[in-house]
């Protein structure tokens, strides 16, 4: 999440994929940094390899999209 | 300067049944690390402040990933609940500017599934003055200035920083290391204080953190050699752990038995790191056949974090030394001066040693 705002900080639209067991983490940290609505797309826990992460990162591909598209 | 914010007083009946009370009360708060605390009255902390010889309000550091701002009262409200004296309180504030200098990173440590702490070693006259253990029994219990040294940086981090279990401290296994991992040294060595390594005058008193894992004890007792010491030291360390084959660091304890009998044989502090480094190190193939199955591909040429450059990955039979650099073993003398052990912490690269000096006003 940190490394998203960091992102957000110097201009480049950012969006954070976390998996499911990382959302409260990351929910938390946006709240300690003031910026609740920063976006953030869940994908099933865990991430495994490349072909587990590949299928998963399928299913959100037009969600990311439109996350980093928002204004 | 800037300064923070004053933490908000709890203030319950000055009884023992107040007392009892306050202390379920932080267990329903969160503001624990599992075990009870010494209720923080103002009069408690002021005190703590007053040990620290800085203004309260003065802002050491954030802590994250709560980003909680961490003043000179906050960390001295930790250290009151942690059971600290206030003697105690100049070490505490070397520890936690060290946990929060930037190279630290304590932010990946907090956030890590390693099951890494933060390992506060304490040097120079401030051991003995506040009575901390360096000798027997000395990663261990019943020193009251180890444990509650240890023990207010993890406070820091939980009631500071938001390190508690999943929502903000990811150690997938934990450690009791977490609870508190702190350490007097070099009291009694042959070789130089561990903080002039770092810049440090020998008269001085300082802090190194390290993240590291739990130690491991060796037993080369009855073997007459000291040799046989480090041999075995470095067999404990030649392993595919992750956390020391990626670049890490090695802590290693040696008991002053041990490095007395070194020193007088001839070997001085950086010819141990040679040993170690050279002896300390793991097949080629077998560092391969991790990365094959963690990362579905061998070591490539770049790639951050692994072996020495010099390292000629044709030669048949090469051997990995599982630290970059005899210079990322730190070596201490410390615990039961009657007995031949030692120990080995493997310590994170991601999180780079840092040294702060104690300040006593």
């Amino acid at each position: 999440m940190l490394d998203g705002i960091r992102f957000e900080e110097t201009g480049k639209p950012a969006v954070v994929v976390a998996t499911t067991h990382f959302v409260q983490l990351a929910t938390s940290i946006k709240q300690s940094m003031h910026l609740a609505g920063l976006p953030l797309v869940v994908v099933p826990h865990p991430l495994g390899d490349r072909v587990v992460s590949g299928a998963k990162a399928a299913l959100v591909a037009a969600d990311i999209v439109k996350a980093v598209t928002q204004s | 300067m800037v300064t923070g914010k004053a933490t908000p007083k709890l203030i319950g009946p000055d009884t023992v049944r107040g007392a009892i009370d306050l202390i379920e009360q932080y267990f329903e708060q969160g503001w624990s690390d599992g075990l009870p605390i010494v209720p923080p009255t103002e009069e408690l902390v002021d005190r703590m402040v007053a040990a620290a010889g800085r203004e309260p309000l003065e802002v050491v550091g954030v802590v994250p990933p709560r980003q909680g701002v961490a003043t000179i009262e906050a960390i001295a409200t930790n250290a009151v609940m942690a059971g600290c004296r206030p003697e105690y309180m100049p070490v505490v504030v070397a520890a936690v500017e060290a946990l929060l200098d930037e190279r630290f990173d304590v932010q990946g440590l907090q956030a890590t599934s390693d099951p890494a702490a933060p390992l506060v070693i304490v040097s120079g006259p401030v051991v003995q003055q506040v009575g901390m253990n360096h000798g027997l029994g000395l990663f261990g219990h019943g020193s009251r200035a180890n444990a509650t040294i240890g023990r207010a940086v993890r406070l820091v981090l939980v009631n500071v920083g938001g390190g508690h279990p999943d929502s903000g401290d990811k150690s997938t296994l934990g450690a009791p290391s977490k609870y508190s991992y702190c350490i007097g040294v070099d009291v009694d060595s042959p070789w130089t204080q561990v903080h002039t390594e770092f810049g440090f005058a020998p008269e001085e008193s300082c802090v190194t953190l390290y993240a590291a894992d739990a130690p491991r004890g060796n037993n080369p007792a009855g073997s007459g050699s000291m040799e046989f010491a480090l041999w075995i030291l470095a067999d404990s360390m030649a392993n595919l752990n992750a956390n020391i084959i990626h670049g890490g660091h090695a802590v290693v304890v040696l008991s002053p038995l041990i490095a007395h009998g070194l020193s007088e044989e001839g070997w001085t502090k950086a010819e141990v790191k040679s040993y170690l480094y050279e002896r300390a190190r793991v097949p080629l193939e077998r560092v391969q056949r991790y990365k094959q199955r963690r990362y579905g591909r061998n070591q490539e040429a770049g790639d951050p974090y692994y072996w020495p450059r010099w390292l000629d990955v044709e030669e048949p039979g090469v051997m990995v030394p599982v630290v970059r650099s005899p210079d990322n073993i730190l070596v201490l003398v410390a615990g039961d001066p009657a007995r031949s052990r030692s120990a080995y912490c493997p310590a994170r690269p991601y999180n780079r040693p840092v040294t702060t000096k104690v300040v006593i006003p």
